[in-house]
């Protein structure tokens, strides 16, 4: 999976995405094509090399002062991907080419000027021979011709052409003759160093991007999580964009930690309004940050890899392929059990299942959907308003309503029964008063 | 030639054609030879019709420019590879057009290009900066493109050239009235409404300016959206501020109130005018007035009196009827070598 492929996820990844403050283009294309990390060791190496530029970059880097130098010169990286694979293919590069070649190269080496030897995970290309090649006067400016110094001949024709005072048709086409000549020469000794070209593009782009996590890490208080096996542990989690959402209405967002294992379902049970679906939101998000190398939103955070990741949130109902709201969501938790009988390592984080149907039915299917997925490898949190009894699992709740206000602390849960706040939170929206009063008596009259 | 010596006055230029075959090119032609670039950078570039099928038919037969050594010009990756000249490449723009990326580059010896460019005015407005601060172009000549008169602004270019000739019209009567209708429009003047900065800054919609200097909003996005115009809202004012585009159907709206006093409109630029001249010749009979935030410097009216159609005007004549009309000297480039 890549990561363009989760960029809309209803996580709220795109807004991450959006934050980074890519210098080019092509970082960008080249972000979004990389593929979502399965193995430890893979993310571990990612993390370090992520690591190591975060402490020369950060604040109190010692790199730091060179941040702008460096974003100004990959602001100039441009995607000549194109052009390097005409080269290698044998083809003669025109003047729009060469230049392009030229720009990376000189980009390659004023970057490799900073970083070479500062950076230990990553090994930059020397392109001098490429420079020297382009810039054959050693004009050390990044415009581009087919220079005179090149040949003699070329030098003498360009002359004539210059003192003439008419536009000679035969002098362009004996010039043409010689640059074409030269143009041929120039690709082929480019060509041998073209896998140097490649490496360098890639590598840039690397920086930029690594440049650009370290600034948003810094910007956002995000963390470099640890790798864990069949455990997912946070503490002081937060979600980015609803944290920037309350402190613009200059209110305080409320960390939650949280924490579960392989083979035991977590049960979030709590008031409507309690923050239960951003838990699930900023759980399928940080599994996704954490999976594609970058940091954290939480004070710590103990993660383990897995191989997909199942979200399943909000209205499933899929007009075209003729599926309710509750056969999309259902064929949707089936997918994960039959990945999970597969032997895939996955996360399952799912909203409130079966709530479209019937409360009994749906207590049935939640409860069953439990059992016999305990016990299984996955990492599992759930949240639902039914009452589940019959199973044993890790539950816990939001703390809600406390005078007034909501508490979205997640505390542990020893009863079974879902609280019943949801009157108590109606109520407090203002909503039409007999309508609440009417089924306060209802509920009254049950009990007794 | 006395424009020429007038451009040096300005930053910038840019050609215009009110037709196809107006003599656009050779007016450029004519002003690079005119001028003496001993003391002065000068970048040519062009803007080029994106998307737009008359592009299609004529991206090929676009006439070539003779370029002189040490002239900057902007051009598109196609036309940049047809170069007749030797020229140092400086610089690729990220914008794509239809002909490719837009190429910076300089002249290295005189020759000949096919000159295109940015293919929108916020684009070119940005080339344009970046030559000065880049290259440090004293002089910029837009090469125009047909039915791109939004170049001509003074937002974009500080000066313009208009190239107007019997492809527009084989009568002279006609062609002499279309032509004098666009140099009236360029030539209207500016609001003696003295906080200009502050119309400026308003993004949309039409307002109406109170004598002590106040200005409303009249409700509306803009012109276009004038279904729910509240004539009451109107009655009473006398100077109206069309922040886009300016319509036939806003001007008919407020006629009636010009009959009794003077009624001004004031739009940002002539660029923002698209009246009929039929409709501008009434409101200008009941006592209505244009004016404009920022005035365009019209340095010359040139003309071509043939067209491809075969017609030829009397180049003199119609040189001197439209002199007459507008009370501008007129130019015929091609015939008369002017001298310097």
């Amino acid at each position: 999976m890549r990561l363009k492929t989760i960029l809309d996820s209803p996580c709220g990844f795109r807004y991450i995405f959006e934050k980074l403050l890519l210098q080019s283009s092509l970082s960008r294309h080249l972000l979004m094509d990389s593929p979502m990390l399965h193995k430890a060791t893979e993310i571990e190496a990612v993390y370090k090399e992520f690591e190591e530029f975060y402490n020369l970059f950060s604040s109190s880097g010692t790199l730091r002062e060179s941040l702008g130098f460096l974003q100004l010169k990959l602001s100039h990286l441009k995607d000549i991907r194109n052009t390097i694979s005409r080269l290698q293919a044998g083809a003669t590069l025109d003047d729009i080419e060469l230049f392009e070649i030229k720009n990376l190269a000189i980009i390659n080496e004023e970057v490799r000027s900073v970083l070479q030897g500062k950076v230990k995970s990553m090994e930059f290309e020397d392109l001098g021979q490429i420079v020297q090649l382009l810039d054959p006067e050693g004009l050390k400016i990044g415009s581009f011709y087919v220079y005179d110094s090149y040949d003699e001949s070329l030098a003498k024709v360009r002359q004539k052409i210059k003192s003439g005072n008419r536009y000679s048709d035969e002098l362009f086409y004996e010039a043409s003759v010689i640059e074409d000549r030269i143009r041929k020469e120039l690709s082929r000794k480019i060509e041998k160093l073209s896998d140097f070209l490649s490496s360098s593009l890639e590598i840039l782009s690397k920086t930029d991007i690594l440049i650009a996590k370290t600034l948003l890490m810094e910007s956002m208080g995000l963390i470099i999580p640890s790798i864990s096996r069949g455990i997912n542990k946070y503490s002081e989690m937060f979600n980015p964009y609803v944290k920037e959402l309350v402190e613009k209405e200059n209110r305080v967002f409320q960390n939650v930690s949280i924490e579960f294992v392989s083979g035991s379902p977590l049960l979030i049970t709590g008031a409507n309004m309690g923050g239960k679906t951003i838990v699930l939101k900023t759980l399928a998000l940080c599994q996704y940050l954490f999976q594609f190398g970058f940091g954290v939103p939480a004070l710590k955070a103990e993660i383990s890899p897995v191989e997909e990741v199942h979200f399943c949130i909000g209205d499933f109902q899929n007009i075209e392929s003729g599926l309710s709201s509750f056969a999309a969501e259902i064929s949707r938790i089936d997918r994960i059990i039959k990945s999970v009988h597969s032997g895939k390592k996955i996360l399952a984080l799912i909203d409130e299942p079966a709530r479209t149907t019937n409360p009994l039915e749906g207590t049935a299917l939640v409860t069953a959907l439990i059992k016999i997925l305990t016990g299984k490898s996955l990492l599992m949190a759930v949240t639902t308003h039914y009452n589940i009894e019959e199973v044993k699992c890790i539950r816990i709740r939001v703390k809600g309503l406390e005078n007034g206000k909501m508490n979205y602390k997640l505390i542990e849960e020893t009863g079974t029964k879902p609280p019943k706040e949801a009157l108590k939170i109606a109520a407090s929206l203002g909503v039409d008063n007999e309508w609440i009063e009417e089924a306060e008596n209802l509920l009254k009259n049950k009990v007794e | 030639m006395p424009f020429v010596r007038e451009l040096l006055n300005y930053d910038s230029v840019s050609i215009v054609g009110l037709e196809k075959n107006t003599g656009k090119t050779e007016c450029l032609n004519y002003l690079i030879k005119r001028l003496s670039l001993e003391n002065l950078i000068v970048a040519v570039t062009s803007i080029g019709i994106d998307g737009e099928r008359t592009d299609q038919v004529t991206q090929n037969s676009k006439p070539e420019i003779l370029l002189k050594e040490g002239m900057l010009f902007g051009t598109t990756e196609k036309h940049y590879k047809s170069r007749k000249l030797i020229s140092e490449l400086l610089e690729i723009g990220d914008e794509k057009t239809s002909l490719g990326r837009v190429i910076t580059a300089k002249a290295l010896s005189q020759g000949k290009v096919m000159l295109s460019g940015p293919s929108s005015t916020i684009s070119l407005k940005r080339w344009m900066d970046n030559a000065v601060r880049q290259y440090k172009a004293n002089l910029i000549i837009i090469d125009g493109a047909l039915s791109r008169m939004s170049l001509a602004s003074p937002a974009v270019s500080e000066s313009m050239i208009l190239a107007t000739g019997a492809s527009l019209s084989a009568n002279i009567k006609t062609l002499v009235t279309k032509t004098a209708f666009v140099v009236g429009l360029v030539n209207l003047p500016v609001t003696s409404y003295s906080d200009k900065e502050k119309l400026e800054k308003i993004g949309k919609g039409v307002w109406r300016v109170e004598r002590n200097g106040e200005i409303a909003p009249l409700g509306m996005e803009s012109a276009f959206t004038l279904g729910n115009v509240n004539s009451d809202l109107a009655k009473g004012t006398k100077v109206f501020f069309v922040s886009g585009a300016l319509t036939d159907r806003f001007m008919n709206a407020i006629r009636p109130e010009a009959g009794e006093s003077e009624v001004e409109i004031i739009v940002r630029d002539f660029t923002k005018i698209f009246v009929t001249p039929l409709n501008y010749n009434i409101f200008k009979k009941k006592g209505g007035r244009i004016s404009v935030l920022k005035k365009s410097n019209l340095l010359a009216v040139c003309i071509n009196p043939t067209a491809p159609d075969g017609t030829k005007l009397d180049s003199d004549t119609l040189c001197k009827e439209l002199e007459k009309e507008i009370g501008l000297p007129v130019y015929d480039i091609i015939k008369n070598s002017y001298e310097a």
